[in-house]
């Protein structure tokens, strides 16, 4: 059991340190490299005197990354080229994406799991037409498409003096509304497909129809003997519900003009030091998660066996 | 009585129209799609009324007008094409990598199935999407011909979101090959090379097939989406003649020159704050119905499969 934990520990640190490694080439990589024409030495290379190419200043990019890890080591996240420490930016802006990052979660969990019991096989065709096709569609909904739409339906509703929702998002509940139905209406249809396809196998296992036999109600079978071995199943989805959540946050926060991490990230997008630190703690996020989930995984499965 | 694949109708419907659409757009689009057009005047009972683009919805142009007062409809209905063929490219480079990649890690190749752990790993971290912008913002990448810029899309989204495809290869692999049959043709003496060729590609065909349409639509949300934050094909290329001065228009971006969805939901943040959302929403909605086309065609293919 530990062992297992540990190796998904390790596994995570090994992706924490690449994605680390991906973006100082990405980050620091100078956004316009110099221009530069062939002459006669480049020619010995295969290119023509007059062509033009490409040159990364290898010296200069070097010298920024370890600068960039020094830094790292002392226990600053750097600072911006107006001299501002980079954690004064991200402060803030963590707090609020976390908000909105934890909001969703709970909400896509709740309502995730809630929808996939109520859509499992009750054996009628017209309906799980129907079923398949609104998951089907619902999946397909681009979530540009959806922000634009709630924007649209916002503006509207503001016109007409009625102020239920915000446009631009903000900490207020009123404000986050908009901004949360955007975030998670993908990833509770995406769990709830998972929860439905989990419950379904379980329920046709032998020792279902042994207890149905015994006299068990239905919200017994259900709640008890079905979902307490789905869970397990429905549990090692999780992590990819918050991969899911993270990546439509770029987008959320950008439309809404919500001043979290990723929104910081394309306002500051010429400060190395902003980018790489808004990058690295969604990545951290993400690998916390992920390892505390199969942690609880892990313990869970013993847990169930000798039930 | 035989039960109606509903998705595979739908989805065929939906898909027959985009291909006509991209294949014929000459004959169904009513105005030149590049054509600028920032002033016209209409008579109205003897009335002279001047519009400034980008015009609403209405007789003269049907979906409206982008801020250049280009023909919506026309611009849309002609990026068909464009949006499709990097959707292509990009699903058939992602399936490129990742077939023989997925190949090697089904017969346990230790590298390989670290490979698709890891670039799954690192990309539910760090959101693909983060990566794609960073490569292709650089100027010497957002500067390319359009041709090599179509080129350039593809492989980067392929980059950065091959191993989701590897691992559901991978997975498919795995569970034919632990199939019954398949220790009956190592007994014969088959190789591994004539057992991947002869026994597992058959098998593993109609996967391929489902999630090569199922791709598709993520291609083109991806492409979308990077549209938004100003990543499109021939970026480079804006329109420089007479009316072409940002301040006059009250924009803050240059807008897209090729009729190619991605570009057209640049002024996505334009057309909400202005209140002018008919620039982007017809757009969205394309890509909307594009992506409902390729889902539904692919999970029907997959219920006619299983079947």
């Amino acid at each position: 059991m530990v062992h297992m934990i540990l190796k998904r520990l390790f596994f995570n640190i090994l992706i924490f340190a690449l994605i680390f490694c991906m973006l100082m080439l990405i980050v620091f990589i100078p956004r316009s490299l110099e221009t530069t024409l062939g002459d006669e030495e480049t020619q010995l290379k295969g290119l023509q005197i007059g062509d033009s190419f490409v040159t990364l200043d290898t010296e200069k990019f070097i010298k920024e990354t370890s600068g960039y890890i020094k830094t790292l080591s002392s226990g600053s996240l750097g600072e911006t080229k107006r001299h501002i420490k980079v954690y004064r930016y991200i402060e803030t802006s963590f707090r609020r994406t976390l908000t909105l990052l934890s909001t969703s979660f709970v909400i896509t969990i709740l309502f995730g799991l809630l929808k996939g019991i109520y859509d499992r096989h009750k054996g009628n065709t017209s309906m799980s037409n129907v079923k398949l096709l609104s998951t089907i569609s619902f999946l397909s909904i681009p979530d540009i498409f959806l922000i634009l739409l709630l924007q649209s339906l916002a503006v509207w509703l503001h016109h007409k003096n009625i102020e239920i929702v915000t446009v631009v998002a903000g900490e207020t509940i009123k404000s986050m509304i908009l901004p949360v139905i955007s975030m998670t209406l993908m990833p509770i249809h995406y769990l709830s497909r998972i929860t439905t396809v989990s419950v379904e196998r379980i329920s046709q296992l032998p020792y279902i129809t042994t207890a149905i036999g015994k006299g068990a109600s239905k919200s017994r079978v259900l709640w008890i003997h079905i979902l307490r071995n789905a869970i397990v199943e429905i549990l090692g989805s999780f992590s990819s519900v918050v991969a899911l959540l993270i990546s439509s946050l770029l987008l959320v926060e950008y439309m809404f003009g919500y001043p979290g991490l990723t929104f910081m990230m394309f306002e500051y997008s010429k400060e190395p030091g902003i980018i790489m630190a808004t990058a690295m703690i969604l990545a951290l996020i993400y690998v916390v998660v992920d390892t505390f989930i199969n942690t609880i995984r892990v313990l869970l499965i013993p847990h169930i066996k000798q039930a | 009585m035989r039960k109606l694949n509903l998705p595979l109708l739908i989805g065929s419907i939906l898909l027959g129209s985009l291909i006509f659409i991209s294949l014929f757009n000459q004959w169904i689009i009513t105005k030149d799609p590049y054509e600028i057009t920032t002033f016209y005047e209409e008579e109205i009972k003897g009335e002279i009324i001047p519009h400034h683009s980008p015009y609403p919805p209405g007789d003269e142009y049907i979906w409206g007008s982008d801020i250049l007062g280009r023909d919506l409809y026309s611009r849309i209905i002609t990026g068909a094409e464009m949006t499709l063929k990097i959707a292509l490219y990009t699903t058939l480079l992602k399936f490129f990598f990742s077939l023989p990649i997925a190949f090697l890690a089904g017969f346990k190749n230790k590298v390989c199935t670290w490979l698709i752990q890891i670039n799954n790993g690192i990309f539910n971290g760090i959101p693909a999407m983060i990566f794609a912008l960073f490569i292709l913002k650089l100027s010497f990448i957002e500067n390319v011909t359009i041709e090599l810029s179509i080129f350039v899309f593809a492989l980067v989204i392929a980059i950065g979101d091959w191993a989701r495809v590897g691992k559901i290869i991978d997975e498919k692999i795995k569970d034919v090959l632990n199939m019954n049959f398949i220790e009956g043709e190592i007994a014969i003496g088959k190789s591994r090379f004539q057992i991947a060729y002869k026994n597992i590609l058959p098998h593993i065909f109609p996967t391929l097939i489902i999630h090569f349409f199922l791709e598709m639509g993520q291609s083109i949300l991806f492409i979308a989406k990077l549209g938004v934050f100003g990543a499109f094909v021939g970026a480079a290329q804006i329109y420089t003649g007479p009316m072409s001065n940002k301040q006059e228009m009250g924009i803050s971006f240059d807008p897209e020159f090729f009729p190619e969805w991605g570009g057209m939901l640049f002024s996505s943040r334009y057309a909400l704050s202005s209140g002018r959302p008919w620039v982007v929403l017809f757009t969205a909605t394309a890509v909307f119905i594009t992506i409902l086309a390729f889902n539904m065609f692919g999970e029907g293919l997959k219920r006619k499969f299983e079947h």
